[in-house]
């Protein structure tokens, strides 16, 4: 079409429309490959919500002014991540998640060992002795159930209050959970039943469940929000998840069953990623009680750094009933149990 | 450089995904029963789907180019948009419309359904791909002579005996054809079994489920290439179905008689004038949902209007801006790789010509999941280390959509008579000035084409990029299932219109510009 504007001697105004669309759109997409792309200075994968990442990295490119660039997945598919690009990692710190992915993680040898001089706070099974990870804030499991759905299709049944009155037959595809294999929520959810009634009596309680979940969506944050919306009548979710829902507006009631399981969410550095020293910097800040002030404003989660002020939808860490959650434990026998869940639901 | 192209970037990465799986890894496939039942649900849904879309897509196809039903044109036009937006589209409609909360099923008729599962999965195919089937028999039922179905009546045939014994033996072939398209393009679909089957599980979202659950590659190739294999023979078998693509375009664009058909009965017109009608309209709402969901703050709870999700989605990061770089950039490489691939088979003839034709179609065989997981597999080492580049992604997208662009470059070139160059050589011309002077002004129509198609395709590809993106490669159709997984309706609704209106603005810009000579070829 040049060659037609450029040759004949009166060139039409369809002719000029070509070649002006032409040398725009190459001009454009030139320049899109030209402009100036912000040099990584801190890579994120982050197994955390959207919008609770964006606010710690927000305030942390305030306070530092390095550029951070984020990732999300959940968190069977960050380790699953981690460890295919063991070798040649393409980023620093894995950010959020149970305290047992970062022990499998750990196990594997993917990650750094960093004790941050501000986590002296830190204690019992909130952190790594040797530093392989640390925790920011609490989290342990709950059953969100849509009022309305349940009165429309139990009518005035009481709600359920224990994780053995889950497995009531009338809940059959009223039940929604993440899938274990992609989603840390709901391995803590194997690892909080196997832990709490035994092994073998754990698989015979999940072998009970399998069967009644509606649907295994591979994001923590699905369920809440899928109770939320009313698709499904109870979701298994963290507990800051479903009382986020909650504050959003959303009719959820939110049950904390006795003999919860519950861990540390954590950050940890992976090792040999491409910007050791922010990365530590990062953890730093994790540490600070304005991030993990905004973390919990925003998240809901329970803070580990005492100085935080809980917001009110927050459930306060006393209230809730939790096991001895054994979490090395949970992080060693992650590939059997899901191996064992794989087969469970054929 | 064409050929050696090819061969790095379709050819390697297969083999390297054959060579890659262990003899105990196929054992493990065929023994456990989750793979087992994958198998069989997979094909299940591609035979379900398929014979969907082929009655449909008959029907639709008789209708508008046949019974001569009023406003054909306009009806013409609906089934090209799923051709031209992201398949992922229809689940998450399909979702929006009659799901638990769904706008029809809930909202309006307060029914308590479940969209999640097989028989969502299969509306969801059905709709996104049989414009596949209604495009490939249309062109059909176009090329088979109205004169027989004269010469029938004037026979004594009655109407329905003449489309018994004429136009289905005639047309046969290639609604064959067109049914192993759509069984190809439903194996290797990605988003919708993501969105919308719930629990029933199928090879593509199981192999990406192995590596990003389980980072088992080798497993994930195994999956892979279970579907490359039913995939490969509908391939070949379609070549043969519809004859060599070589002598294929001589019907395409060839309208036979003048003579119009012979008109079918006003019962069967009206009846088919209501089928097309509701199947349009249904079409129409699938885009209709999408566009009130990106304006609504929380489907199923509250309905007021908001911009919140445009807002949020724009200012979210750099997706879109992604998108339209890498599906602008792999358009360009695509349509100047499809043009002289093309070329050098119909124009210079070269030896090896139908070995070139038939690795330049190839890709269109291939599921994306599987050449997704061969890239990641091939292209993870030294002295070719690409993962995590956007240059693998526009890779990707280049070679995923290299049939597309092929086939228009080759039917326009096909078209065209030799006797021009060979007039411009008589002349004196030398080869490089008859291709600068004669051959590239006439091609540039079809290279343009060729251009705005891949583009429309890339900017939605979501089958293959899912394995590829990285920090700072990630791209739009990859956030839209993020957070439609999530449930971010609004979210992903507004990307999801956004993407669909950038196709939309190529497409008219396109026709625009290039007025009648830019015809909608099949894609």
């Amino acid at each position: 079409m040049l060659h037609t504007v450029l040759r004949s001697p009166h060139p039409t105004a369809k002719a000029w429309a070509r070649y002006a669309i032409l040398l725009t759109s190459s001009i454009l997409l030139l320049s899109a490959w030209a402009a100036p792309r912000a040099q990584g200075e801190l890579l994120v994968y982050s197994i955390l919500q959207e919008q609770d990442a964006e606010v710690l990295t927000r305030l942390f490119r305030e306070q530092t002014g390095i550029d951070v660039q984020t990732i999300r997945a959940s968190g069977g598919e960050m380790v699953a991540r981690v460890m295919a690009e063991r070798g040649a990692p393409r980023a620093d710190v894995v950010l959020g998640g149970a305290s047992n992915l970062h022990i499998t993680m750990a196990n594997e040898g993917v990650l750094a060992p960093y004790v941050s001089p501000a986590s002296d706070y830190l204690e019992g099974a909130t952190r790594d002795p040797e530093g392989y990870w640390t925790g920011f804030y609490l989290t342990a499991l709950g059953i969100g159930i849509n009022e309305e759905r349940f009165r429309q299709q139990y009518g005035d049944r009481e709600l359920p209050v224990t994780w053995e009155d889950l497995l009531d037959p009338a809940f059959a595809g009223e039940i929604v959970m993440t899938d274990p294999i992609a989603s840390s929520t709901a391995y803590l959810f194997l690892q909080t039943q196997l832990q709490r009634l035994g092994w073998d009596a754990g698989w015979e309680y999940l072998e009970q469940l399998a069967p009644l979940v509606g649907q295994f969506p591979t994001s923590g944050s699905a369920p809440p929000r899928m109770v939320g919306t009313g698709e499904y009548t109870l979701g298994v979710a963290f507990v800051h998840s479903l009382s986020g829902t909650i504050d959003q507006g959303f009719p959820v009631s939110l049950v904390v069953p006795p003999g919860t399981g519950g861990e540390a969410g954590s950050v940890s550095i992976i090792a040999g990623g491409p910007n050791p020293e922010n990365a530590q910097r990062f953890v730093d800040f994790m540490m600070s009680v304005e991030a993990q002030q905004v973390f919990t404003d925003q998240s809901f989660t329970t803070p580990l750094h005492p100085d935080v002020n809980l917001p009110s939808a927050a459930i306060p860490r006393a209230s809730i009933d939790m096991i001895d959650f054994d979490a090395a434990l949970a992080g060693e026998q992650r590939e059997e149990t899901l191996r064992r869940w794989e087969a469970t639901l054929d | 450089m064409v050929v050696a192209a090819l061969a790095l970037f379709v050819l390697y990465p297969l083999l390297v995904a054959a060579a890659a799986p262990r003899a105990e890894d196929w054992l493990r496939a065929l023994t456990t029963a989750r793979w087992r039942v994958t198998m069989l649900n997979t094909l299940q849904m591609a035979a379900l789907s398929t014979i969907s879309s082929v009655i449909i897509g008959f029907l639709y196809a008789y209708a508008v180019t046949r019974a001569r039903i009023p406003g054909a044109r306009l009806f013409m036009l609906v089934p090209l948009l799923p051709l031209i937006t992201p398949p992922f589209v229809s689940g998450l409609a399909f979702i929006l419309l009659f799901g638990r909360r769904g706008l029809v099923t809930y909202e309006l008729l307060g029914l308590n359904t479940d969209i999640y599962g097989w028989h969502g999965l299969w509306l969801a195919q059905t709709v996104s791909f049989f414009p596949i089937a209604f495009l490939a028999i249309a062109g059909v039922l176009r090329s088979i002579n109205p004169n027989l179905e004269r010469a029938s009546e004037s026979l004594g045939a009655g109407r329905w005996t003449t489309f018994r014994t004429v136009v289905v033996p005639l047309a046969a072939p290639g609604v064959g054809a067109a049914a192993l398209l759509v069984a190809i393009a439903v194996l290797g679909d990605f988003g919708n079994p993501m969105l919308i089957a719930g629990r029933y599980r199928v090879l593509a979202t199981e192999a990406y489920l192995q590596i990003s659950g389980w980072a088992d590659m080798r497993m994930g190739a195994v999956l892979g290439l279970a579907l490359l294999m039913p995939a490969i023979a509908f391939f070949f078998l379609q070549r043969r179905l519809q004859g060599s693509s070589v002598g294929r375009f001589v019907t395409v664009g060839g309208r036979g008689s003048r003579i119009e058909p012979a008109p079918v009965s006003p019962m069967a017109r009206w009846g088919l004038f209501t089928f097309c009608l509701l199947i349009a309209l249904f079409m129409l709402a699938k885009y209709a949902v999408i566009l009130l969901g990106a304006f609504t703050p929380v489907w199923g709870v509250d309905y007021t209007f908001t911009l919140d999700n445009f807002r949020r989605v724009v200012v979210r990061g750099p997706e879109l801006w992604n998108s339209l770089r890498f599906a602008g950039s792999a358009a360009l490489v695509c349509a100047v790789l499809a043009t002289i691939s093309a070329y050098l088979v119909y124009r210079v003839k070269v030896p090896f010509g139908r070995a070139l034709d038939l690795v330049s179609l190839l890709p269109a065989a291939i599921p994306g999941t599987l050449l997704g997981i061969a890239y990641v597999l091939a292209f993870n080492t030294p002295p070719l280390q690409l993962t995590g580049t956007a240059t693998i992604i526009v890779i990707s997208m280049v070679f995923s959509y290299l049939p597309v662009g092929y086939r228009i470059a080759a039917a326009t070139l096909h078209q065209l008579a030799p006797s021009i160059e060979e007039s411009a050589a008589d002349m004196g011309a030398s080869s490089m000035r008859t291709f600068f002077d004669v051959v590239l002004p006439l091609i540039s129509t079809s290279f343009s084409a060729a251009l705005v198609y891949c583009f429309v395709k890339a900017i939605g590809t979501l089958s293959a990029v899912v394995f590829l993106i990285s920090h700072g490669t990630v791209v739009a159709s990859a956030s839209i299932l993020n957070l439609a997984e999530q449930g971010y309706w609004g979210w992903a609704a507004a990307l999801a219109s956004l993407l669909v209106g950038i196709a939309l603005l190529t497409l008219g810009v396109a026709k625009l510009v290039f007025g009648r000579r830019f015809a909608f070829f099949d894609i």
